[in-house]
C-alpha cells in the first residue's frame, strides 16, 4: 500500500458514492430481476481539484502520485481532505467498509501564472479485501 | 421474488488431503456454513453443470493471479484429481442462508495467464456410455506389452 494522500485542503471537492455489485435481467415482459453478487459498496468516485497552488505544492501531489506506482498502488485519504465536513459525513467518503483509494486517472496541472497552477485529481474508491 | 442473493462456497479438498474454504459473497469477512468458516475470495464459477445426456459436464473456477490462489494449484499437484464441493446459497436482505444446493466435482487440472488462474473439474458421476465397463489392455490377455506406441497386428 502507499503512503498516505497529502493534507493539503483542497479548493473544491465533489464525490459520487459507490455502487453495489448487481446486474439487472430483464425480461421481454418487462419484468426484471436483480442479483447481487457482493455484500460492499464499490467504484466511489472522489474529485479535488487545487487552484493556484504553488509549484512546491504541485511538486508534493505530483511526488504523491509517482510514489503510488502512478494508480497501480492505493492508499488512505487523511482528515484535511474533508475539512469543514461533520465527522458522520466524513465517514461515508473518507473510509467506506473495506475501501482503499487509488487514481482514477494522472493528475492534471495547467499554469495559470509564474509559480501558480491548478492540479485536478480524480481518485477511485476501490473493495480491497 | 425480483431480487436473489447469490453466495457460492467452495470448498477444495486438494491430493495432499488440506481443505480449503472460500466464499464469494461477504466481501472481507468470513461466512460460516455447516458451522464451516468460509473466507472471502473474489472468484466466480461457470460451465454446464448438468446436460439432458448425462454427460461429465465440465466446470471452471476462476481466481485472480494471487498467492492463495496459486497455492491450491500447487499443493493440489495442478488440481489434479482434488476434490471440490460447491454450494449454491440464497440469502436473504440480512445475509442469512435460506437455501442451498450442493454439487460434487474433480478436478482436471489448471490454466494460468497474466491476471487470472482457472480450475477445471467434471463432474463427479458420469453417465453410463454404450462401452461400459470399458475394457483395459492387460499382459494377460495381450501378453508382453511394447514399452513405445507402435503395434503391429499380425
Amino acid at each position: 500500500m502507499a503512503e498516505q494522500f497529502p493534507g493539503i485542503k483542497p479548493s473544491n471537492r465533489s464525490f459520487k458514492l459507490g455502487g453495489f455489485p448487481v446486474k439487472v435481467y430483464r425480461a421481454l415482459s418487462g419484468a426484471t430481476t436483480k442479483r447481487a453478487f457482493g455484500n460492499r459498496a464499490t467504484g466511489f468516485q472522489l474529485k479535488l481539484d487545487y487552484d493556484n497552488v504553488s509549484d512546491d505544492t504541485t511538486s508534493q501531489l505530483l511526488a504523491h502520485y509517482n510514489g503510488s506506482s502512478g494508480g497501480f498502488e492505493r492508499f488512505t485519504l487523511p482528515n484535511d481532505l474533508f475539512a469543514g465536513m461533520s465527522d458522520t459525513l466524513r465517514g461515508y467518503i473518507q473510509s467506506p467498509t473495506s475501501i482503499k483509494w487509488e487514481y482514477a486517472s494522472p493528475p492534471e496541472v495547467q499554469s495559470v501564472y509564474i509559480g501558480r497552477s491548478r492540479v485536478s485529481i480524480t481518485l477511485l474508491g476501490e473493495l480491497d479485501y | 421474488m425480483a431480487e436473489l442473493r447469490i453466495c457460492q462456497f467452495f470448498k477444495l479438498r486438494t491430493t495432499d488431503g488440506v481443505t480449503h474454504r472460500y466464499q464469494n459473497y461477504f466481501i472481507g469477512q468470513s461466512a460460516l456454513l455447516q458451522s464451516e468458516g468460509y473466507t472471502f475470495a473474489p472468484f466466480r464459477a461457470e460451465g454446464a453443470m448438468a446436460t439432458l445426456n448425462g454427460d461429465n459436464a465440465q466446470l471452471q473456477v476462476l481466481f485472480p493471479h494471487v498467492d492463495f490462489a496459486l497455492v491450491l494449484v500447487e499443493s493440489g499437484n495442478g488440481n489434479r484429481l482434488s476434490e471440490l464441493e460447491l454450494t449454491t446459497a440464497w440469502l436473504n436482505a440480512a445475509g442469512s442462508i435460506t437455501n442451498t444446493t450442493t454439487d460434487y466435482y474433480i478436478g482436471l487440472g489448471a490454466s494460468f495467464n497474466d491476471t487470472t488462474i482457472e480450475l477445471r473439474f467434471r463432474s463427479a458421476i458420469d453417465s453410463v456410455g454404450s462401452n461400459f465397463p470399458g475394457r483395459t489392455l492387460t499382459r494377460e490377455m495381450v501378453g508382453p506389452l511394447p514399452l513405445n506406441s507402435e503395434l503391429y497386428l499380425r
